[in-house]
């Protein structure tokens, strides 16, 4: 097990460095550079001080020798200056790494606990009223555009009610725990909502796929409540598939927290991402992709190391 | 790209599919149609894409005819109310919203379909590779699946879309024609798509290519190639076809949303995503600027996913009694 941990984690950073030289060379291909901007903001520029700013920031140099450059420095600490904040990248990234973490694990502690008992009530009672209507509902959730569901949300409950705020993080002149919260209700409930319906659907077919097998029969004909034969024998079996997508979903749950965090004004790395590249923040784009990767990537591992847990037929050797 | 009827490859290889289950073990092609049919949420669906597609292709004809235009600005007009000469009202800039809806999806629907078939054709190649040639090779291309479909692929994709494309050494005038946003659009949704099909192909592929057809066609001297064209691909067909059908509607979703974050398909031209890149800040003034893009967005994806769901029923019949 432990020699699989150590495989697994050597696994992920490899994928990570192939990531980040991806990155890097997608990042070169943004129009413009870090010198038009300079010629942008002092047009008196000449085409040889052009060519000598290019040659003192290695610019000039292939691409192989400035991600080389770019990685050295990395790994000694330093990831370069934010142009948007005027902040070294990592010091503008941390608190929003902390942000999204907040709001992506409150929608997805939210998303289970609706998909949970809505899919095995779907499952055990197929074709019944319920069933379709859960069925209805999770189709409903996976064909909704998320961008525009979260309008709808801030038309009815920002514009019309007040209950919630339209977006942003506090209101001014508050920031206490209360307020905080106040404002992650509509993102959480928007992000929840666009991708509980997926989870809805799995857990629903992995539900019936297990209450289909041979030892679900037993366990009922040795009289076992139909409580005990649910949770004990279908649902641990059943979860096993749905972790795994839930752990695949966590690319997509990244995704929609970049939408999420446009519209509401939340400051994570999504929207740090998006602002980054509409504002030609070379540094900034490129550590936010790669911390949003490696974020996908962890949630993968935590989803293979589960599943060893959830089901002891799986050896590592 | 030519334009043609969105309904009109689902229909043909659905009876295409016909075609083969009535070859292959004399069932009739209405068995196919019946179980279909039967399916009402897919059939109404079908309805309602014909529909919807027919209107939106026919945008420009309906620009001619009823004399509103979708591009002409009326600054007298703006956020007008729905009346006799503008169905549905008008925009921010007095533009009628019900032609720009037409157009836009016109636009939508092209980048869905066309995206999806792409998507179908790289998935379908690289999985019936990797399932059929097996061993390192398909370990390799099955890893590189995994590992697109694990990566937060909408910042990945902002950035993508925001390459600067004449640094790959394309021309600029390609780039920077009117329809450059579509190819850029369905260039990169394709790039995306392909994974779901790969895997469904590649484990269909894996089982099929032990079955006795396989090895009596390998003795009768056909090649890798020949195998794969003629005796696994028509075997490989439904599961296609029913994930294409359940990919044009994400397919619709993404191009949406990179075009309402203003990365997609780029103003003047209509786009359901683009109608509502500013319809966030019009939800105090015109909220129903807010509300049609989305509702049509909405409407469509969830009839492609019926009718992927209908689909699937009716071309394996077995997954419909174990519901």
């Amino acid at each position: 097990m432990l020699s699989y941990i150590v495989q697994r984690l050597v696994q992920t950073a490899l994928v990570l460095f192939v990531m980040s030289f991806i990155i890097y060379a997608m990042i070169g291909l943004m129009p413009g550079d870090p010198i038009d901007l300079m010629v942008q903001a002092d047009p008196d520029l000449t085409a040889e001080d052009q060519a000598r700013l290019k040659q003192l920031y290695g610019l000039d140099q292939p691409l192989t020798t400035r991600y080389w450059n770019w990685l050295t420095a990395a790994v000694q600490g330093d990831f370069g200056y934010s142009r948007l904040f005027a902040q070294p990248v990592l010091d503008v990234l941390w608190p929003r790494l902390g942000n999204t973490i907040v709001l992506i694990g409150c929608a997805f502690l939210l998303s289970l606990a609706i998909a949970l008992p809505a899919g095995i009530a779907a499952a055990t009672r197929p074709r019944s009223l319920l069933d379709n209507a859960v069925n209805l509902g999770a189709f409903a959730g996976i064909s909704v555009p998320p961008f525009w569901l979260a309008i709808l949300l801030i038309i009815l409950f920002a514009v019309t009610l007040e209950w919630f705020p339209a977006g942003g993080m506090t209101d001014p002149g508050q920031g206490g725990l209360l307020d905080q919260l106040h404002h992650l209700v509509l993102p959480v409930v928007a992000l929840t909502l666009a991708r509980v319906g997926g989870i809805i659907r799995y857990v629903r077919a992995s539900m019936m796929e297990a209450l289909r097998q041979d030892y679900i029969r037993t366990a009922r004909a040795k009289g076992l409540s139909r409580r005990r034969v649910l949770v004990s024998h279908a649902l641990r079996n059943a979860m096993i598939p749905v972790v795994t997508i839930l752990a695949l979903d966590m690319g997509m749950l990244v995704s929609g927290a970049l939408i999420t965090e446009t519209i509401f004004g939340w400051l994570g790395m999504g929207k740090t991402v998006y602002d980054a590249v509409l504002g030609n923040d070379y540094n900034l784009a490129l550590m936010g992709l790669l911390f949003a990767t490696a974020l996908t990537l962890l949630a993968n591992l935590l989803a293979d190391l589960a599943y060893a847990w959830l089901d002891p037929r799986i050896t590592y050797d | 790209m030519t334009e043609r009827d969105p309904t009109a490859d689902t229909a043909g290889e659905l009876r295409a599919g016909a075609a083969r289950a009535l070859e292959a073990s004399a069932t009739p092609a209405r068995l196919l149609w019946r179980r279909f049919r039967g399916h009402h949420l897919a059939l109404g669906s079908l309805i309602v894409l014909v529909v919807l597609a027919a209107l939106s292709f026919a945008a420009p004809v309906i620009e001619a005819w009823t004399g509103l235009s979708a591009t002409r600005v009326d600054l007298m007009a703006r956020n007008a109310a729905p009346t006799l000469a503008h169905p549905l009202g008008t925009d921010e800039l007095g533009r009628d919203l019900l032609i720009r809806l037409l157009y836009g999806g016109r636009v939508s629907l092209t980048v869905g379909l066309v995206a999806a078939v792409i998507s179908a054709i790289i998935g379908t190649v690289v999985g019936i590779a990797a399932g059929y040639y097996g061993g390192r090779f398909d370990a390799a291309l099955m890893r590189f699946t995994d590992g697109v479909i694990a990566l937060p692929l909408l910042p990945l994709l902002i950035v993508l879309a925001a390459i600067d494309f004449t640094k790959l050494g394309l021309p600029e005038g390609l780039m920077t024609s009117e329809s450059a946003s579509l190819y850029r659009m369905i260039l990169l949704v394709s790039l995306v798509g392909w994974t779901t099909v790969a895997r469904l192909v590649r484990g269909a592929t894996l089982s099929l290519k032990t079955r006795e057809f396989v090895t009596a066609a390998r003795a009768l001297g056909a090649g890798n190639a020949r195998i794969m064209w003629v005796h696994l691909l028509p075997n490989v067909a439904s599961p296609i076809i029913v994930s294409t059908t359940l990919s044009i509607g994400n397919i619709i979703l993404l191009e949406s949303v990179l075009s309402f974050l203003g990365l997609g398909i780029q103003p003047p031209m209509a786009s359901w995503g683009n109608m509502l890149t500013n319809a966030q800040e019009l939800i105090y003034s015109n909220p129903m600027l807010a509300v049609w893009p989305g509702l049509l967005i909405f409407v469509t994806v969830i009839a492609f996913n019926f009718l992927g769901d209908g689909l699937q029923d009716a071309l394996d019949p077995r997954s419909g009694l174990q519901r």
